[in-house]
Parts: C-alpha cells; structure tokens; sequence
C-alpha cells in the first residue's frame, strides 16, 4: 500500500474524530447522534464506493444518483402493479436487481465495444431518469404513456416505504460497512483480481502487455459498483423513513459520491482505491457538513462552495503525491 | 501433434478498419520450435514489432490471409496465439507505482508461474545487482530503465509458456547486463523455451549469434509493403 494512501487514511480519521470532539465540545454529542451519522452516512458511502471501483479501472459512473432513484421506484412501485403481498414484495426486489445488473452490464457491452463511459452512463442518467419519472406518473394516474393505455393506480403523492428500524442502527451498519470495507479491502490488496483491476487503471497499455483481460477487469467494476448501489438503495429505501420515495431521490448524489471519492484518495485517472479511505471520507464528509450547515448555521450553498474548493484543492495535492499519469 | 510451436506459410498480414492500407507483411515462411532463437531485424516502421505483438495474440485489427498453425493446428484469428508466449517490449512501461513483486507476477498468469518463483527472480536481481534494500517490495519507480528491462525479463524466467518474444528489451542495457540477460535466454532455449527476439543492437545480435546457433530474418519495406526474410538457411 502506497504511503500516500496510508496518509490519507490518517488524515480522513483525523478529520471525522475532529468532528467528534468539535460536537462534543457543542455538548450535543450522543450515541443517537453518531448513530445518525453512521446510517446516513453508510448508503452514501457504498454509493462512493461504487464510484471508486469504477473510476480505478479507468471509467467513470455518473449515473449511479439515478440508478438509486429507479431501484427504489422499482421496489415501492411494483406491488402496486401486483397484488399486494410479500410475493408481490420480493418480485420489486428482484425486478429492481435485474434492473441493475442489466443497466450496469448495457455500460460495460457499450464501453467495451468503445463508447467513453461518460457518455454510457449519462445515457444511463437519462434512461433512470426517464424511468423513475415514467413509473411516477403511471402510478399517479397521469403522464402520456398511462393515459394511452388506460391505467390508473391511485393518486397518492409519495410512494410509501417498508422501514424496517434495525437497518439505522449501530449495531447493523457498524458490521456491515466493516463487512463490505473489509471485503473490498481483501479483494483489493490480496487477490490478484484486485491487482489488475488498479493495474488496468494505471496503464491499459501496460496492462495489454502483461496480457490482463481488461474487459474481464472492468466488468467485474461494473458488477461491483451494481451491487453497492443496490445494497445503497435497499439500507436508503428501507432504513430511514424520508416521508416517502420520489423519482428524484438520489438525483445528484453520483456527483458528491464521485468527490468523496476523490477525497478518499481514488485518482480520476485510474490505478488508486482504498476502500477503507472511501469510507472514511463518506463519514467525514457527512459528518462535517452536518456539523457546518446545522451547527454552525454555515448556509448550504455556502457549504457547497466551501466543498467544491476542498475538493478541488485536494485533486490539485494529489496530482502532486500520486502523479497524473 | 506437431513439434513446431507456430508456423506460417504464404501468410499475408494488413490491418483492417482505420488503418487498412497503411502496412502489409509477407511472411513466406517462419517456423518456431521450442529451443530455438530466432532474431529479427529489419527497416523502420518495417513492422517488425507489429508482427510480434500480432505473435503475441494482441492485435486484433489484423487480418491474416494464408496458413498459420499453432501446435500444427490451425489459428483462426491471432487472438489464438495469445497464451502461447511472453511479450517483453519497450513500448511497456509496467507499472512504476507497483513493487517489482507486483509487475513481475501480474506478467504471468499464475498457473503459468514456475515453482521456483521467487528465488529464481532473486538470484537474477542480485546477479544483476539492480535491488534496493527492499528487495521485491521495492516499487519499480525506484530502478532505472535498465533494472526496469531486467524486471521485464523476469516475467520470461518465472512463466512457463514456451514462447517468449522480446522487442528490443536489451537495448536499455550496458554490456555486462545485456550479456547477462542474453546468456539467460541462451539458457532457457537450451532448456526447451523458444525465443523471437527483434533487436537493432548490432552487440546482442552478435553476441546471440556466436553463442548460439540463431535463425536470423529481415523485414525490408518497400512503400507500404514489407516482407519477412530468413538470412542464413544453413546456421541453423
């Protein structure tokens, strides 16, 4: 492991017990609180993670903010489309699966066949999206499509949401990200899949040379990055009762899930990924802008302003330590 | 089946899509049999490495008319050819940020890594002394380009396919460890490994040469044709 990476990790720890000890110091520190913090932060962490994997083997993934949305639309929806009932419950689950495997395989045939992954994805973006919506408004009673067909659901605003309380808690967010840190971190560092997955990052080139399968190696990211956001949309859509599942949840969030992890030592160009470093920067990240727009009343647009030059400064260190190549 | 690893016969190589029209190779005859040494040399953009990475099953926009034959069977795309050898070029640069550990066994496939790995990588890093203290950690950045090529070769000494194809990886060598990597393959041939060798380095072709009974070629261009030439028919 790179010294750099291992810095970052310091640095990223340093920063979320900082946090700690800046809310404790607001006296307003409590088990419920960081709690709070885990669970919130734990769905956008695997959506970080995601990005990561993607981003070092060399592609990006703009989509996975919408990819979320239509999963969970996917989920809520489909029993209302059913009869109601745990059949109808687990056929949303595996629909909203296959929905992913499917997108995420149609970005590796297309980046394969030499399409750049932006523009893959942004279609994907699009597609989700379009999709989202689409099911939105069928269930609404309005929108083109379902009117032309006739169909008419109910009229309800929101669609509602299965929480189940134990996917906030500590103690199953606590095993689970040190589950899918500690297996990505095994996969990375240990086996030779995860060798060739940064290698193919550094230099495809290279990695030609030294006979890699680099359509294996990147479709094996995609994969991955499928199955985090599933698991992402699942602990979003049944863990933390928002008032309801709209076609926008998530939009956006591939954006900030692309920073931190950036922020977490993962080079735009391809070759570095600590998972537990992503993690880390998920929590700082959330942590700290929680404790700057709620605590110290910082406006969010500020806060945005204030994390785009974080980010920004970061990239440019990095380009220093890891090199741009 | 037949004793010879890859042979050509009549076989006419151009690239396909973007680039058709800009390269073409005859190659009238070339046979490869384990524990031989064929070395090529040739003009510029002649396409010599061309033809051994299109050797080495990684270039996939060539179309191939005549026959080629891989253990006397028939290859149907060159993509056929790709776990038959090593390629050791100088258009690779590895990768620097990697241990020399690391680039050396992501080189090989593991069911292709001998057992002797990693003493045998050892024993040719200290002959060649190009360690620092941290021995097979040790991240390739830290080596010149001449340890660099000796970590090249170690992909050859620790892999067990039987052909092995270097584009002017000695180059980047003083004498004394070019002499040392070329003894190596003199060795490895002797042993059974084949070796296509491409190289302009008029010291290791004759130090290739005198040790060792080489099947020498040349590509000779003429405008946007090439072809293949065997040179000596009675050294070997």
């Amino acid at each position: 492991m790179p010294s750099t990476i291992a810095s970052r990790r310091w640095l990223l720890g340093g920063a979320v017990i900082a946090a700690a000890a800046v809310t404790a110091a607001d006296r307003s520190l409590s088990f419920e609180l960081i709690q709070g913090w885990m669970a919130n932060a734990l769905s956008l962490g695997l959506l970080a993670l995601a990005a990561a994997v993607v981003i070092s083997a060399g592609r990006i993934d703009i989509s996975s903010g919408a990819a979320m949305s239509t999963v969970g639309m996917l989920i809520v929806a489909t029993p209302a489309f059913a009869t109601p009932g745990l059949g109808a419950t687990l056929s949303g689950h595996a629909l909203a699966a296959l929905y992913i495997g499917l997108l995420y395989l149609l970005y590796h045939v297309a980046t394969k066949a030499g399409v750049p992954s932006i523009i893959a994805t942004l279609a994907g973006l699009l597609i989700c999206k379009g999709v989202s919506t689409i099911i939105q408004t069928c269930l609404l009673g309005v929108g083109q499509i379902c009117r032309d067909f006739g169909t008419h659901y109910g009229s309800a605003s929101m669609l509602p949401q299965t929480i189940a309380d134990f996917l906030d808690t500590f103690a199953f967010n606590l095993p689970l990200a040190a589950l899918v840190i500690g297996a990505l971190a095994y996969w990375r560092y240990r086996t030779r899949s995860g060798l060739e997955h940064v290698a193919v990052g550094m230099d495809e080139k290279a990695a030609r040379f030294a006979r890699i399968d680099i359509h294996k190696v990147r479709g094996i990211a995609f994969s991955i990055a499928a199955l985090l956001i599933f698991v992402a949309t699942l602990l979003r859509l049944h863990g933390q009762n928002n008032g309801g599942w709209a076609p926008n949840t998530g939009w956006g969030e591939e954006l900030l899930a692309i920073a931190i992890a950036v922020i977490g030592g993962t080079r735009v160009s391809g070759g570095y990924f600590d998972p537990l470093a992503v993690g880390l920067s998920a929590l700082a990240v959330y942590v700290w802008r929680d404790i700057i727009i709620n605590d110290l009343g910082v406006p969010t647009d500020a806060t945005s302003i204030l994390f785009g030059l974080l980010l920004l400064g970061i990239s440019w260190s990095d380009l220093r330590s890891f090199g741009a190549r | 089946m037949s004793a010879e690893l890859v042979s050509f016969s009549a076989v006419s190589l151009r690239y396909r899509g973007v680039r058709a029209g800009s390269w073409h190779l005859d190659v009238p005859d070339f046979r490869v049999s384990p524990g031989e040494i064929h070395l090529l040399a040739g003009d510029n953009m002649s396409g010599k490495s061309t033809f051994l990475r299109f050797l080495a099953g990684m270039e996939t926009d060539i179309l191939a008319t005549g026959e080629i034959r891989r253990f006397g069977a028939p290859v149907v795309t060159g993509a056929d050819l790709a776990d038959l050898s090593v390629m050791l070029s100088s258009e690779d640069i590895m990768f620097p940020e990697l241990s020399v550990e690391e680039n050396v066994t992501l080189g090989v496939d593991r069911p292709d890594l001998t057992p002797d790995w990693p003493e045998s990588a050892r024993k040719l890093f200290t002959d060649a002394g190009v360690f620092g203290d941290k021995g097979l950690k040790s991240p390739l950045t830290t080596l010149s380009s001449g340890g660099m090529s000796i970590v090249k070769f170690c992909r050859a000494l620790v892999s067990r396919r039987p052909l092995v194809l270097m584009d002017e990886v000695s180059s980047f060598l003083d004498p004394e460890r070019a002499r040392l990597v070329l003894a190596a393959a003199i060795e490895f041939a002797r042993s059974g490994r084949a070796f296509v060798i491409v190289s302009h380095n008029a010291r290791d072709r004759e130090y290739l040469v005198e040790k060792f009974p080489t099947k020498s070629y040349h590509i000779s261009r003429h405008q946007d044709r090439s072809v293949l030439t065997r040179l000596d028919s009675g050294n070997a």
